[in-house]
């Protein structure tokens, strides 16, 4: 339920305005709507953009990057031109002034041309030059061309930049300061306008007036008596209260009669009683009065209808009038229960009197007051009751009901009458303005019958000095009526539509038919020719009304558009949500707020309401849900106990009883209880990690989970059938043959099986539930990796001992598990032994794995600049640890085998910076065994047992027996498993395994081939891989495991030569399976919701290599001498596999997220690790190793290929710095787990000041989220 | 979405020859890629009286939360500082433009104002006996650099402000600050 909280969100197609409201969401909301959305839409800004552009450009491929180009060089030319254009050209300085003549002049110039005037003339355009020629043009002289003048940003302006100003009155300019608060208070409203009614109006008839007020009256009327209804009951109730308080304290005190009566809650009582009596009183005469007038009303409405002959209205009152007996019975009662309540009230009074007597006389100042006397005079009393209850029943006796009845219209018409009525249709306009400006009207409304059923809103800005807002009525084009509101009244959430008044302003003159508007009742009934009694009953004047529904709220001004509505309810939603399961503390404010929205009332002037928020948020709700159940009563422990048993109980606590009561529970079972008191699904961590996971992250997490409860309740289910078939076993039933193989309990069945639980089984799971210890025996490795020799130089004193030159690594394992550890001594050479043996103590779950992971310790030795007078006495030096590999060894092998005893390839990165794999130049003893080690893998020897060896071993494949003869399938297989147990005694291997039918079948009859996703998908060769003499290693994380277990069963891809089209064109077969299997590795291990869609296909393949050695098995699926398939192409003819289904592959997932994710995360965990001291982070060493990642994956998926070295700019890097780092490469299962990876290497646990990191992370991603992820994490020091 | 928040105070101004109460418009002016999320990017200060040496404290505070999709039109601070004489009369007596520094921390920044300088006699005249000042037609003169050239101005004095500049997510588009 929780989960849902977060998750709703609400996509809208525009994002130009949701900027601004995605970034308060940063904090906690974004990340979660991060998850749902699977199409990218935000807008990314790249680097490139942030620094140049304005405007997103949309081009996309390799179109984009030419364009960008030519846009770049036409910024570059405008930005020249603008340049050049805004700079004083130094030429114009030098202007040429060209003196123009006059005509006559000219004339004379041109047809004379007399050597004198050219004198003249020359001498007249020196003096031009120098300014005094009034009449000469400047022509300016620009050595740009005329396109650059256009383009110059400035026109040449004449205006004057500045002028003179006068000063201005400080306080006007004041106030004319608007300040951004102006901004904000201009407000929305929204009018809604419905159900427009006429109670009066100038075409109504008489009738029609009276049968409208018959009606408004009647209405007051029931309420009136619902109210006496509810005195009545009420005052029956404070009489009990009050006679029942007096029976007590009557009893109880043994005081005499008349201390009682002063005894102050009875007092309190007794007043309320009468307060009661006495607005009943006040009600009945209220409702007789009433009563009166509707029965004047309808006296009236019956003549008029038979004056005129005919009925208008549907209404008819009814008079009911009760039985006299009846009425007389309860006479008597009410007059004696009246009369007792009389003669209470005298007392009570008196008693009253009394009292106040006597604190008037203590305090002294009361000598007024004279002491009370109590008089009574019987027959005043009862006259006085009787009246009243007279009035009382009386009132009851009749009764009336309004009845409408529509069939009673247009009857008793008379046939010359018969003309049907003209119902005049009106048309109705609602116009409204805001301080006399007309803002808009409503839409047009027809009606014949005084009442229209509309509903229409309107949204008005309100500026700031708006002050009120009307609403005018027009009728037929008319004018009729305004209504006025003043806009400080509106108050911020409206409540429920108003109904409000619009009067009619004009006055119409009644006649025969309509009674007009704006006339007394007196004219009308004199127009009428129609005397009225209940002409009182009317206001002195009849003035045309109707009621609108007026319903006023103002408008976030923000919200202004319907998806933001939506928006904000789901906001609103989501906040009720986190308050509902206390992920939000309420506070007034937060729950004021909610209220409002959610009732669109202002309850803020309500000050209970307000009470009693504040009592709600004061209040703090114990946050555990056990009802009530205390966490430490024993009660509580034998419930858990009890649950324990019925659920999935463990060991021996099945088959006890649990005893009734709490204090007899064994502490045997307190024990039980605390080991399982676990929390198996991880909800808590779940619920802190969630807004930080990316979707496939989060797909993981559940899928894990998943497979954990699946595999716990799958268990629970076995042990109950195998509980079931010890006892069939003990009459030696062996008609669940299958059943008994496959748990194996024991291998002899001719013993009865030991009292009780015997299985081992049982035991096993029982043992896991306590501390057990994991005994890993570290023998040696083999062909570790070797420190390169520019790493020697400095502690060459080191390789030394007792004065022999060894080997430099000095490499030790440590096995973690769970976090508990355990490490060897160092030992030296890349062919160490150990012997040791370590011990961890711990609880055991199966489906974990113990990691084994082999550092090298690395020394380096400090210049001592501290210490310069006792330099060379101390050495001090830093002990890094460098990581060279690491296994996983499931911990479920471990219990089933008893002990595991084997050589484990080490999963080794593909490149380790400052380590190289061993040089056999040496000719020594060894030299013979490193020429068969040619091989770029690492072999470590384990030995790892644990407590519970003793209960090991149980799981010996057995064969299965045939359930019938006909099943062929199973016999072939058995006959093929013994003859390859036959060839290969230590080897292992199981093809079948058994369904939930119990049933044998093949280990791959489920499986089906499928084809290969696109090609499309695998990144393509980055060019330029630098050469490496290598072999495969990204297959180890597979192949390990197995190799582990010497169960040398591979499936293999049948379908490699007919998977889609794409792949055709890829030749090259090898090249396919390495792709698969890649594809395969990366599969993490316990994802259910993935896996399923991969599997391999068909046909078996059995490894049959002859070589015991560990050193020598390989899983190369290229030699085909290795393997021996098991079926026989001729037996059981392959079917071939199935066509392309395209939704077999979702697109891959786009993981920019949790690359970024990952990145930030690595950072921050490795910055707390090295919580003393501080982290850099070099960027340029990261940037260049982030490039070497994509050669990485290639090389992956294509292990034949030359494994890419370092890059050019690396090498060159690593002159000046000294490196050591690696790439790992993982499936992705969650980012906890990537960094646990990290931390297991220890790489960041480098004290040396000066060391910088280099991080880089990339994530690849292939069709149905199946990830890759490359983390290359390097420390460097500078050299 | 890279974001810059600017905090700090206008502190005061130096060195105006008007020995009257002063005080100062301001406005944050940044390009189209900015977003103000959060404060005022438009105010006034108090109007203070200078004292003996000529300078006026305003302590006016600034705290403005920007966003921003893009370097250009980082923001800058145009300021104009008016004076309010003896009988209750205010102008114009220094404009001044300062773009926000790009580095984070915190900057002491000293700005120098200007006005444009009386060009006729008769506006010199009016100036000194009433009061009053030239002003910009178009305010945006102050913090463009075009059009320019045409302005006779005169300087004024200096406002001191102080500014902390926080920016965030800025390294994810390349801005480095070391």
């Amino acid at each position: 339920m929780t989960e849902n909280v977060e998750l709703q969100t609400f996509r809208t197609c525009y994002e130009s305005q949701d900027e601004i409201e995605e970034y308060h969401e940063i904090n906690a909301v974004v990340d979660t709507q991060n998850i749902v959305q699977s199409s990218k839409k935000e807008i990314t800004i790249n680097e490139y953009d942030f620094f140049t552009e304005t405007v997103k450009i949309s081009i996309k491929g390799v179109k984009k990057k030419k364009s960008k180009k030519k846009n770049d060089k036409a910024q570059i030319l405008d930005v020249v031109n603008v340049e050049m254009a805004s700079l004083t050209v130094p030429v114009t300085e030098n202007t040429i002034k060209i003196v123009s003549f006059d005509e006559m002049q000219l004339n004379r110039v041109i047809k004379k041309s007399s050597p004198l005037f050219r004198r003249f003339l020359r001498r007249f355009t020196v003096d031009a030059e120098h300014g005094r020629g009034q009449k000469a043009e400047v022509l300016k002289f620009t050595p740009m061309f005329p396109k650059i003048l256009e383009n110059a940003v400035t026109p040449p302006k004449t205006e004057p930049l500045a002028h003179y100003v006068n000063p201005v009155v400080f306080n006007d300019l004041l106030s004319s300061y608007t300040g951004h608060e102006d901004i904000v208070t201009e407000t929305f409203l929204n009018i809604t306008l419905e159900n427009l009614k006429f109670e009066n109006h100038y075409l109504f008839s008489l009738e029609n007036l009276l049968s409208t007020k018959i009606t408004e009256l009647f209405e007051s009327y029931e309420i009136i008596k619902k109210k006496l209804y509810n005195l009545d009951r009420e005052i029956k109730i404070s009489r009990d209260t009050k006679d029942n308080l007096k029976k007590d304290l009557l009893s109880a005190s043994s005081n005499n009669q008349m201390n009682v009566r002063f005894e102050p809650t009875l007092r309190k009582y007794t007043e309320k009683f009468f307060q009661f009596k006495k607005q009943y009183k006040e009600t009945l005469l209220l409702e007789k009065e009433m009563f009166d007038k509707l029965i004047t009303l309808w006296i009236d409405i019956e003549s008029i209808r038979a004056k005129l002959k005919r009925i208008k209205t549907p209404v008819i009152l009814v008079l009911n009038e009760k039985n006299e007996n009846e009425l007389k019975e309860k006479w008597m009662e009410v007059f004696n229960q009246e009369y007792s309540d009389y003669l209470d009230k005298i007392e009570f009074d008196y008693v009253g009197k009394y009292l106040q007597y006597k604190t008037a006389k203590s305090t002294g100042d009361g000598v007024e007051i004279r002491k009370p006397k109590l008089e009574i005079d019987e027959d005043l009393i009862k006259a006085e009751v009787e009246g009243f209850v007279n009035d009382a029943i009386e009132g009851k006796r009749f009764d009336c009901t309004l009845v409408i009845d529509n069939g009673i219209v247009g009857k008793g018409m008379k046939s010359v009458d018969k003309k049907p009525e003209v119902g005049t249709e009106l048309v109705y306009i609602f116009e409204i303005y805001i301080d006399d400006i007309y803002v808009c009207e409503s839409e047009q409304y027809h009606t014949k019958s005084f009442s229209v059923d509309f509903k229409e809103s309107f949204t008005i800005q309100i500026l700031k000095h708006n002050q009120a807002l009307k609403i005018i009525l027009l009728e037929n084009d008319e004018r009729f009526s305004v209504f006025k509101l003043n806009l400080n009244e509106i108050k911020a959430y409206a409540t429920e539509s108003t109904r409000i008044k619009f009067k009619y302003d004009c006055d119409i003159k009644p006649n025969s038919r309509y009674i007009g508007s704006g006339n007394s009742i007196k004219e009308i009934t004199k127009v009428h020719d129609v005397r009225l009694k209940s002409g009182h009953l009317f206001d002195r004047e009849v003035v045309s009304t109707c009621t609108v529904g007026l319903r006023i709220t103002s408008k976030d001004p923000n919200v202004d558009n319907e998806a933001d509505v939506i928006k904000s309810s789901m906001a609103t939603g989501r906040q009720i949500q986190r308050l509902l399961h206390g992920i939000d503390e309420p506070n007034l404010s937060l729950l004021l707020d909610l209220i409002n929205k959610v009732y669109e009332q202002d309850i803020g002037q309500d000050e209970a309401m307000i009470m009693t928020l504040k009592q709600l948020c004061k209040e703090r709700v114990p946050l555990n849900n056990n009802f009530g159940v205390d966490l430490d009563a024993a009660e509580y422990t034998r419930l858990k106990l009890l649950r324990l048993r019925n659920g999935r109980g463990a060991g021996s606590l099945r088959d006890m009883a649990v005893p009734l009561h709490a204090s007899q529970i064994t502490t045997e079972q307190l024990e039980y209880l605390n080991n399982s008191d676990t929390n198996d699904l991880g909800v808590e961590y779940f619920r802190s990690k969630r807004p930080d996971m990316d979707p496939i992250e989060l797909k993981r997490y559940t899928g894990v989970k998943y497979i954990e409860r699946l595999n716990s309740d799958m268990l629970r289910e076995l042990n109950e059938r195998l509980l079931k078939k010890t006892y069939r076993d003990v009459v030696r039933d062996y008609s669940y043959g299958g059943w008994r193989s496959f748990f194996s309990i024991n291998s002899q069945w001719t013993s009865l099986p030991p009292s009780g639980t015997a299985s081992t089984q049982q035991l096993l799971r029982e043992s896991i539930g306590r501390e057990q210890d994991i005994l890993v025996t570290v023998v040696k490795a083999h062909n570790l990796l070797d420190r390169c020799p520019e790493m020697l130089e400095e502690n060459e004193c080191e390789d030394r001992i007792a004065g022999l030159k060894v080997r430099p690594l000095r490499p030790f394992v440590r096995v973690e598990y769970h976090g508990a550890c355990a490490q060897t001594a160092t030992a030296i050479g890349c062919h160490p032994t150990w012997n040791q043996t370590l011990k961890i103590n711990t609880k055991l779950s199966p489906l974990s794995c113990v990691h084994v992971n082999i550092y090298d310790q690395y020394k380096t030795y400090v210049p001592d600049t501290l210490s310069a007078g006792d330099a060379g006495k101390t050495v001090r030096y830093r002990i890094h640890d460098r990581w060279l590999g690491t296994l996983e060894v499931p911990l479920y092998a471990v219990l089933a085998m008893g002990s595991l005893r084997g050589t484990f390839r080490i999963t080794t990165p593909p490149v380790v910076f400052g380590y190289e794999p061993l040089e056999t130049k040496e000719v020594s003893l060894m030299s013979t065994l490193s020429q068969l080690l040619k091989k770029e893998v690492s072999f470590i020897t384990l030995n790892i047992t644990s407590s519970l060896f003793h209960l090991g071993g149980s799981h010996v494949y057995n064969q299965p027996t045939p359930n019938m003869d006909t099943d062929r399938l199973i016999k072939h297989l058995n006959q093929f498993v013994t003859d390859y147990s036959n060839d290969f005694p230590s080897r292992h291997l199981s093809l079948t395994l058994i369904n939930s039918m119990g049933v044998n079948i093949c280990s791959t009859q489920f499986l089906r081939s499928i084809p290969l996703p696109d090609l499309d998908c695998f990144p393509k060769n980055p060019k330029n891989c630098e050469s490496a003499v290598s072999k495969s290693s990204g297959l180890s994380q597979s192949s390990s495991r197995s190799s582990g277990r010497k169960k040398e069963v591979e499936v293999e891809e049948g379908s490699m030569y007919s998977g889609a089209a794409s792949w055709r064109n890829v030749n090259d077969v090898t090249k396919l399976v390495c792709v698969c299997m890649r594809f395969v590795s990366l599969i993490p291990c316990y994802d259910v919701t993935e896996a399923h869609a991969i599997t391999l296909t068909g046909p078996i393949w059995v490894n049959v290599q002859s070589s015991q050695d560990c050193e020598n098995v390989s899983f190369n699926f290229f030699k085909s001498s290795d393997w021996r398939p098991v079926f026989d192409k001729s037996t059981f003819p392959i079917t071939s596999p199935r066509g392309n289904d395209s939704g077999l592959y979702t697109v891959p997932p786009d993981v920019d997220n949790i690359t970024n994710i990952l990145e930030t995360k690595i950072k921050a965990k490795v910055q707390k690790w090295r919580s003393h001291s501080k982290t850099i982070w070099n960027r340029y060493c990261s940037s260049i190793l982030r490039d070497m990642l994509p050669h990485m994956e290639y090389w992956a998926l294509n292990p034949t290929d030359d494994k890419p070295g370092p890059s050019q700019k690396l090498r060159q890097f690593m002159l000046t710095y000294k490196v050591f780092g690696f790439p790992l490469n993982m499936p992705f299962l969650s980012v906890k787990s990537v960094t646990s990876r990290i931390k297991a290497t220890e790489l960041h646990a480098n004290d040396d000041p000066h060391v910088e990191f280099a991080l880089a992370v990339e994530v690849y991603g292939y069709p149905n989220n199946i990830l890759s992820v490359w983390v290359y994490f390097v420390s460097i020091t500078k050299i | 979405m890279a974001e810059l928040h600017i905090l700090g105070e206008i502190q005061g101004t130096t060195y105006f020859p008007e020995n009257y109460s002063l005080f100062c418009r301001y406005s944050f002016q940044a390009g189209c890629n900015w977003t103000v999320i959060s404060g005022a990017s438009e105010g006034q200060t108090v109007a203070a009286e200078p004292d003996e040496l000529q300078s006026v404290a305003w302590s006016h505070s600034i705290d403005i939360h920007y966003l921003s999709r893009g370097i250009q039109g980082w923001p800058k601070l145009v300021l104009q500082v008016s004076c309010v004489d003896s009988i209750g009369r205010s102008w114009v007596v220094g404009y001044a433009h300062c773009n926000i520094p790009a580095v984070p921390g915190l900057h002491n920044l000293e700005i120098p104002s200007w006005i444009p300088a009386a060009t006729t006699l008769t506006d010199r005249l009016k100036e000194y006996f009433i009061g009053g000042s030239h002003q910009l037609l178009n305010l945006d003169i102050i913090s463009l650099g075009n059009d320019r050239f045409k302005l006779k101005t005169r300087s004024k004095g200096i406002i001191k402000l102080n500014v902390d500049i926080v920016l965030r997510n800025f390294s994810k588009f390349g801005v480095e600050y070391k």
